[in-house]
């Protein structure tokens, strides 16, 4: 793809993407379950990872020793980004639109930066670091904060004083 | 003591100095932990044998450390060898690799303050909630555990990206990486006259791209445990949790054999004199390890009623799919490599020549628990550890000590005599075969694994394990005072 192309296709997704993350903001207060917004979460990620990996192939050099600056935000980003899915600040965030749109444009910055920065190291390490942050954060949808009833989840809410409910 | 036929010497890019001083703070650390997780093990099989008495809480807590460090003991040694290997092929920067090995350090002390000060003992697999819901070790004994593994991941992260990096930049990318045209296209290749990867690029270019893949499962689960540390109120899946969990560290133990395994590409041909080629079947043999190594996870799955019955299909075939590549090319390979060849016999050729039957060995017990029909009789019994003791203590442990005497032994440009190999080779291979032999026995009998406290005939067999744990440990110390001693030679003239 050509510099000025991927240019122009970067800023149409990145774009799109916010336009997207900011509609919280615009709608007005929601009541969404948490496994559908994790998944929203992790559609906006993918939609930061796609504008991060096109405007890097619009500005990375193509060759060139690897710039190590660039290794700690592709390896920070990804974690950053599932402590941002912090599933009890959900019901704060669906009350409140403005903050919610803000908490979506981070996914968006999250994603592009892991994409952009793995690019900006080597080409091809962000379409690696990018698409495994995806993987996370769709899989948040199955476990993080949607725990079946069972008894294995009822003795975690005794934490941080088991012996409340075993007694010694 | 003998002199060693010479080999040219590795020719490192960039600072020889610093690469080499890079390797062995990885390989020392490694090595250093390694050994303090082996007294540990001994005193975990010596109460079992009731020899001695700790209590139940201090046998946990103990399991828990010896079970996280040691997997991270032989990683980070094996790290810093495949990390050493690339370099002679270009240059990585040092303080990247610095940056990873302190993370990972730091991370590692965490975890020990966890268990040694915390007492915490809900196994390296902290299975949630019990993590959570421990009686004998308080709450930020959870999270330093925690913390601490996530700081091991960030580290082995950056390892990882360096790596991918350079494989990726060294060989054009990933279809270079790959070696695409030479599977596909072989004429053409050869037109080129490109070079293939090299086996340690091929090895970097699997581990790297599966350890990332690792990392991101490691944090998928391991950021929800830390925010329901903090936050209680977050629940958990516990099957998605159990099943993330299991991926993370059947992934990383995996990892292991594949970096050490570069050792024994470069190592063997220096002992044999003769070249080890990369052909299209080698790269055909390391795609197929990235995906079967990552579906044979699914084995793990067995004992979980309620996940889908694909998984268990998955887990048996990917399982015994993973060790065609290992034992139809590495295995052959090497085997073609020492046959009819002048080999040196020495303590670096004997320890990676008896790595590769350990792998075997090991990888014929973990073959026999993934057969399900087998697996309903062997899950969560000795058999278990029996068959990852095998492969980590008597493969990838023997491939990085057998490097490590490739190093000195060409450094100085001696070999050890006959009588030390005889007693370290007797003591460290004996040791072993009676201490992993009565796993596999206590294994087949049916007692169970991580029990303080075992059912006969657990106990009883328990002694031989410690006699062969002892034995065992006697031989590495041998082995080392000999290593010490070649290092305390002159330097050869124009060795690496």
């Amino acid at each position: 793809m050509k510099t000025s192309t991927s240019r122009i296709a970067s800023y149409v997704t990145g774009a799109l993407t916010v336009a997207v993350a900011v509609l919280p903001a615009a709608l007005g207060p929601a009541d969404v379950p948490v496994p559908q917004h994790h998944i929203g979460h992790a559609v906006l990620i993918v939609g930061g990872a796609i504008t991060g990996l096109l405007a890097a192939s619009a500005t990375a050099p193509r060759i060139g020793p690897p710039a190590a600056a660039w290794i700690a935000p592709t390896v920070i980003a990804p974690m950053l980004a599932m402590y941002f899915m912090w599933p009890s600040a959900l019901d704060y965030l669906d009350a409140h639109p403005l903050l919610h749109g803000l908490e979506h444009l981070s996914y968006v910055f999250f994603g592009f930066i892991t994409a952009y920065a793995g690019q900006r190291y080597v080409r091809g390490v962000g379409w690696v670091t990018g698409t495994l942050l995806a993987c996370m954060a769709f899989s948040a949808a199955g476990f993080f904060g949607v725990a079946p009833r069972s008894p294995g989840a009822a003795q975690s809410q005794c934490h941080p004083s088991p012996t409340d409910c075993f007694p010694r | 003591m003998e002199a060693v036929a010479k080999a040219d010497p590795l020719t490192l890019h960039g600072s020889p100095r610093a690469a080499r001083r890079l390797m062995w703070v990885y390989v020392d650390t490694g090595l250093a932990i390694f050994a303090a997780m082996a007294l540990a093990g001994l005193a975990m099989r010596a109460e079992q044998a009731r020899a001695i008495a700790f209590g139940p809480d201090v046998f946990y807590a103990l399991m828990t450390l010896h079970g996280t460090l040691m997997i991270l003991a032989v990683a980070v040694a094996a790290m810093g060898i495949l990390w050493y290997l690339l370099r002679t092929e270009g240059v990585l920067d040092e303080r990247v690799a610095y940056c990873a090995h302190s993370l990972m350090s730091v991370g590692m002390l965490a975890v020990v303050v966890s268990v040694a000060v915390g007492r915490f003992g809900a196994s390296w697999t902290y299975l949630y909630p019990l993590p959570f819901v421990g009686l004998s070790w308080s709450s930020w004994a959870t999270g330093s555990y925690l913390i601490g593994l996530a700081l091991v991941t960030l580290g082995f992260s950056v390892w990882c990206v360096q790596v991918l990096g350079f494989v990726l930049s060294k060989y054009g990318g990933f279809r270079g990486a790959f070696a695409w045209d030479l599977v596909f296209r072989p004429k053409a290749f050869a037109a080129s006259g490109k070079e293939p990867p090299s086996l340690p690029a091929l090895a970097a270019l699997v581990v790297s791209l599966s350890g990332l893949a690792t990392r991101a499962d490691g944090m998928a689960i391991g950021v929800p445990l830390i925010v329901h540390w903090i936050d209680p109120r977050v629940a958990l899946d516990p099957l998605w949790a159990k099943n993330l969990t299991y991926f993370f560290g059947h992934e990383l133990a995996n990892l292991t054999m594949y970096m050490a395994v570069a050792a024994v590409f470069i190592g063997l041909p220096r002992y044999t004199q003769k070249d080890l080629h990369v052909s299209a079947m080698w790269v055909i043999a390391w795609w197929a390890t990235l995906i079967y190594v990552a579906l044979a996870a699914f084995h793990h799955f067995y004992m979980d009623f309620v996940e889908l019955l694909v998984f268990q299909y998955i887990g048996q075939a990917a399982s015994y799919a993973e060790a065609v590549p290992v034992t139809v090319v590495t295995i052959f390979s090497a085997l073609v490599l020492v046959y009819r060849t002048r080999m040196r016999w020495t303590m670096g050729s004997l320890f990676i020549y008896a790595g590769l039957i350990g792998w075997v060995v090991g990888g014929i017990g973990a073959l026999l628990d993934a057969t399900i029909s087998n697996n309903r009789f062997l899950h969560n019994t000795l058999w278990v550890p029996a068959h990852f003791h095998t492969y980590l203590l008597q493969g990838v442990l023997l491939f990085i000590i057998g490097w490590v005497f490739l190093m000195l032994e060409e450094r100085s440009g001696r070999s050890s005599p006959p009588i030390v190999r005889w007693l370290a080779g007797l003591s460290v291979f004996g040791g072993a075969a009676l201490f992993l032999l009565s796993f596999f026995v206590a294994g087949a009998y049916g007692v169970p694994r991580r029990e303080a406290v075992q059912p006969m005939p657990g106990p009883d067999i328990a002694v031989w394990a410690s006699v062969g744990a002892a034995l065992l440990l006697l031989g590495l110390l041998v082995t080392l005072i000999e290593a010490i001693r070649l290092l305390a030679l002159p330097q050869d003239g124009d060795s690496a």
